[in-house]
């Protein structure tokens, strides 16, 4: 392979562009488009990404359905928060630490999801996202998670020796960007070894893989395990930017967006994630840009004396997203780029159709039959 | 003692309520083996609609109105959407019900707006409450339970004395087979929904007085429903009517005799249930063991 | 079953060069994509100021606040700023506006979750530029926020919550909206521990911030008496019945009932208690719950003698001016939302602000806008029953609340107003 291709010099580019991104508001072009709060959003991008990796691990790559992700993200904010309020404990100690103790949760987790498959596994995922908000607030643990009003820490704030080059929003883009861009390159590498064949395999058909000598029981516990894991991760940071955690912060309705997004980004891809992070970071952006262009208005169709707002609708929007997405783009988004790009329908137009028509496509699974590849790797 | 069956009867007024969505639930499991997220909002949208239609017509005449529309709802929801995830895999149908889910209660957000509205029971549900002794219940949970009884029974009657309902068990249980047979396996499908739909109206009609009219009515009782559904088995009727009432005793019991040391534990202790059921014995108390086809 | 789904590894190697590399093409297409949405998104340009006098120009005043405004139950909320905030401050934009600068008011959608709070809160300040932000409404909420716009300097105006922790300690720029919650339940107490000197209470109370307050005030309103607590039953906010919690509450012998709920659940507990358990026994329910809505929902017959506090006018008074006024204000500004108490709070609030902005003067910073907030002592709005009183060291507008008790299915009041300091 040549050392130097399109691809790496592409990717030397978004490298670089990353890099450099919280400095971008100061240059002339981009101080149009760009500022401060842009950097803020970005940091969010990068703990998403990291979040989302999980959810797409477990639900994408494995086929376990779990709703319960946010419960889980919690789990791990709660354990970074308490850590570093109550021992004092260094902000990368704890959220590792956050990581291996969510990602041991995970794991035992897997143990009864085991027995679970489908929709019952849906249902008890769900079940754990409802009551974690009041175990949390149970007695005995109360103590720690300072039961309803949560916990507060003190604003992070860049430390001693980078202060002088680095703003505080600065300091947090780059502690987040940093993990999120090396645990997507372990899922990419994940992914593509024997661990990531073997949670498709798991995922497409379970007792064929089991035929194949592929240790079931372990591999969904190590799905779970290694979600987990991303998922405390992806908390420890959320806490150490946000400085805030309480039982209500991760609800159902954000186990429903990552869902969302997810499907629609792309499941079982890893640029499909890094697409997810992106309408999960923008999509209040993205909701006020329909509204201002009055798509979300019907007039005449709310009660008279009710206000009529486009937020309302917001939830209408994402449950119609997610619906048309598993039905004609099952791939999302990540899976559509690839087609269009490598199937080139553009030729196909020029010489004519060819070939049978294509079955009913399904959600991130291999749609032509377990006899042709497992979709191609990008 | 006298208070013990008290909160034995409390805990059935309240096991009730869970009962009769958790019917619907069964229902729509059994028709299509689709577990249907969005049940509770579906039933609250439909008793939003019998809302509008109450400023104007009498109770019953409206309930039954409602019925017919949240049928032909339900029945046109599994032609347009969930007809095209059916043969694929659970993760599609699962994501389909749940954007379902935000869907139904985005509108009713939308059109009737977030503030609780009364809702009236029917008169004969209504007045002052039965007592026998020192225990009360309230006529409104006395008509809920029996309403669940009769839902169950016609239900009963229904998927194992008609033809049709013959039908609808046999596509539930091997589509391909009753293909053969010449079934039409889609209008089947249509069926269980619209029936889902009704008797989830049902519900939504008769709890609205209790949890006052508004778009998230169902949140806290839904999780507690696919409890009951769950531990009495999700493809049992009868069961989804035990498991209710099974579920709101045990809360009850829990809330009094548990919660003052720990705190309050009931949606903790739903979760539990669920969980334990579905390892220890995933065909719930009276579910039966479903066959999969490799 | 063919194995095609284990690869060589020069099946995979293969692979890895032909299709294979880190997504470079999905990021490129995200990256473009997102690149719209953010222009696009900043199309809307903001006047750039100093930090003193960001958000006021000679003609515009940018106020802001964030609500939940869907996809959560606390949407039932909105019409407090959607109605009431922003019906006022375009009626007062009407009348030609303050010193010759109309009020622009931002609405942002929080959802009630405090990510999204803490996310256009930022928006506000670093984006839209608002002067102020008014009445932002949840404690979990708002307790992110209120780190940040302190940090700023944003006046953080009339929080719609009754934590006692926004205004204990005193912050310069933060000022409460609700009375707290711990000195309503104080009130409340001493209203017991008064009319029944040796109550046996039982709590119902909702497992949060909120009802946590309320149980912690109520103690301190009993402290010197003999009022007894006999049983505490907590709720999570998601549940609407609430049968089995007053099932034990009556069990446990008490002979008062107090309610820290919301309305739903409030009505909920009015009418099990009545209608199912046909338990007589006095309730008293938090302000939060003394509402119309509160009435319609338990049904005018059991919510008979119920007894809570209020600071607001209650919208069905048509015959008070002040009331019937509001009702116009509504009808022409307030996007046709009904009056209720909720749209009442919402103008109270507007009101605090505009009279604050007045004070201000022409000159207006920040820093006098503040300063003007903490003037207003004995100040009545149009909708208040009582006046406010804040200073320097008192950031509460509401110490003083009237008693009031449901009678032919309306909130009447009696009793004299009673008062506390909520800090000193």
């Amino acid at each position: 392979m040549a050392l130097i291709t399109r691809r790496r010099i592409a990717g030397a580019a978004i490298l670089a562009l990353v890099a450099v991104f919280p400095y971008l508001y100061q240059l002339r072009p981009f101080d149009a488009v760009l500022d401060p709060f842009r950097t803020f959003q970005v940091t969010r991008l990068a703990i998403w990404l990291v979040v989302l990796m999980g959810l797409n691990l477990l639900t994408g790559y494995s086929g376990q359905i779990s709703l319960g992700h946010g419960a889980l993200v919690a789990i791990g904010a709660y354990t970074a928060a308490v850590l570093m309020h109550e021992f004092g404990v260094p902000v990368v100690l704890a959220i590792l630490a956050a990581g291996l103790f969510t990602g041991a949760i995970g794991f035992l987790i897997g143990y009864p999801a085991l027995r679970l498959t489908g929709p019952y596994l849906a249902i008890a995922t769900l079940a754990m996202m409802l009551a974690l908000p009041q175990m949390l607030k149970l007695n005995g643990i109360r103590e720690w998670t300072g039961g309803v009003s949560g916990i507060l820490l003190t604003t992070p704030r860049a430390p001693a020796p980078v202060d002088a080059f680095l703003t505080d929003r600065q300091w947090l883009y780059y502690s987040c960007m940093v993990p999120a861009l090396i645990m997507t390159l372990l899922a990419w590498n994940i992914t593509r070894s024997y661990v990531g064949r073997a949670f498709i395999a798991l995922r497409d058909t379970e007792i064929g893989a089991q035929q194949m000598g592929i240790n079931v029981p372990l591999y969904k516990m190590i799905a779970f395990a290694l979600s987990a894991f991303y998922a405390g991760i992806g908390g420890g940071l959320f806490v150490f930017t946000e400085a805030f955690m309480s039982p209500d912060t991760f609800d159902v309705n954000l186990s429903i967006t990552m869902l969302v997004v997810i499907v629609l980004g792309g499941l079982t891809s890893i640029g499909g994630t890094i697409f997810a992070a992106f309408v999960m970071t923008f999509r209040n952006d993205f909701v006020d840009q329909l509204a201002s262009i009055g798509i979300l208005k019907l007039p005449g169709a709310v009660l008279p004396g009710q206000e009529q707002s486009p937020d309302t609708l917001r939830g209408a929007l994402y449950g119609l997203l997610l619906i048309l997405t598993v039905i004609f783009l099952p791939r999302g988004l990540a899976g559509f780029g690839r087609d269009v790009s490598e199937k080139r329908p553009w030729e196909r137009l020029w010489r004519g159709r060819r070939g049978p028509p294509r079955p009913l496509p399904v959600a991130g699974v291999n749609i032509n039959g377990p006899d042709t590849p497992a979709e191609p790797l990008e | 003692m006298g208070e013990f069956i008290q909160q034995v009867a409390t805990g059935l007024s309240t096991g009730s309520v869970y009962a009769v969505l958790a019917l619907a639930i069964v229902l729509i499991y059994r028709s299509t083996t689709v577990v249907n997220f969005a049940q509770g909002e579906m039933a609250t949208f439909s008793t939003f609609i019998s809302w509008a239609w109450l400023s104007r017509m009498d109770f019953w005449p409206a309930f039954a109105l409602t019925l017919l529309v949240s049928a032909a709802l339900g029945a046109a929801l599994e032609r347009v959407v969930l007809r095209r995830v059916e043969d694929a895999p659970v993760l599609n149908s699962v994501i389909v019900t749940l954007g379902l889910f935000t869907m139904f209660n985005s509108l009713a957000l939308w059109r009737w707006g977030g503030v609780p509205k009364p809702f009236p029971s029917p008169a004969i549900f209504s007045g002052s409450p039965f007592s026998m002794g020192t225990i009360t219940i309230s006529r409104l949970n006395i008509g809920i339970f029996c309403m669940s009884l009769v839902i169950m029974a016609i239900l009963f009657v229904f998927l194992n004395y008609t033809k049709l309902g013959l039908a609808m068990r046999a596509t539930a249980e091997n589509p391909a087979a009753a293909r053969m047979v010449g079934i039409q396996v889609g209008q089947m499908l249509s069926v269980g929904w619209a029936l889902s739909a009704a008797v989830g109206a049902v519900a939504g009609m008769l709890l609205a007085p209790i949890l006052s009219l508004q778009p998230s009515m169902m949140f806290g009782i839904i999780i507690f429903a696919f409890a009951a559904a769950v531990l009495g088995g999700l493809n049992s009727l009868p069961g989804a009517i035990l498991g209710g009432l099974t579920l709101g005793v045990v809360q009850n019991m829990a809330g009094t005799y548990v919660s003052p040391h720990t705190g309050s534990i009931d949606v903790t202790m739903a979760f539990v249930v669920i969980v334990l059921v579905l390892i220890v014995r995933p065909t719930g108390l009276l579910g039966s063991q479903q066959r999969r086809r490799v | 079953m063919r194995r095609t789904w284990i690869r060589s590894r020069n099946d995979a190697r293969a692979a890895r060069s032909a299709g294979g590399g880190p997504p470079w093409r999905a990021l490129a297409l995200a990256s473009m994509l997102s690149a719209v949405l953010v222009a696009g998104g900043c199309a809307k340009e903001a006047d750039k100021a100093s930090a003193n006098r960001t958000g006021v120009s000679d003609t515009e005043i940018v106020l802001g606040t964030h609500f939940p405004l869907s996809q959560h139950l606390a949407a039932a909320y909105a019409p407090i700023a959607t109605a009431g905030m922003k019906g006022y401050f375009d009626y007062v934009n009407d009348q030609g506006g303050i010193n010759g600068r109309k009020i622009r008011f931002v609405i942002a959608d929080d959802h009630y979750n405090p990510p999204d709070t803490a996310e256009v809160v930022r928006r506000l300040v670093e984006q839209d530029q608002v002067f102020a932000v008014v009445g932002g409404l949840g404690t979990a909420t708002h307790s992110t926020a209120a780190a940040f716009l302190e940090e700023r300097g944003v006046p953080d105006m009339f929080i719609l919550s009754g934590a006692s922790k926004f205004t204990d300690p005193v912050v310069k720029t933060r000022f409460g909206g609700n009375p707290d919650y711990i000195t309503e339940a104080k009130i409340l107490g001493g209203y017991i521990a008064k009319e029944h000197p040796d109550a046996k209470v039982a709590l119902i109370l909702q497992n949060d911030d909120f009802g946590a307050d309320g149980e912690k005030g109520l103690k301190q309103g009993f402290e010197g008496s003999s009022v007894r607590v006999v049983s505490r039953e907590p709720y999570e906010s998601l549940e609407n019945d609430l049968t089995s919690q007053v099932q034990r509450a009556k069990n446990s012998g008490a002979d008062v009932l107090v309610a820290y709920t919301l309305p739903p659940q409030g009505a909920n507990v009015v009418k099990v208690a009545r209608q199912v358990l046909n338990w007589d026994v006095p309730i008293v329910v938090t302000g939060v719950d003394a509402t119309g809505s509160f009435i319609d929902l338990a049904g005018a017959e059991s919510a008979e003698g119920v007894v809570s506090v209020l600071f607001g006018k209650q919208a069905y008074l048509t015959s008070d001016p002040d009331v019937a006024a509001h009702i116009e204000i509504m009808k022409k500004y307030g996007g046709g939302a009904p009056p209720s108490n909720l749209t009442v709070v919402g103008q109270a609030m507007a009101e605090f602000t505009v009279e604050a902005l007045k004070r201000a003067g022409s000159d207006l910073t920040r820093e006098r806008f503040v300063e003007a907030a903490e003037s207003l002592r004995g100040f009545r709005c149009s909708v208040c029953l009582v006046p406010i009183s804040m200073s320097p060291s008192d950031h509460r507008p509401f110490e003083i609340e009237v008693f009031v008790k449901v009678q032919d299915g309306k909130w009447v009041a009696f009793g004299e107003p009673v008062g506390f300091e909520s800090t000193k």
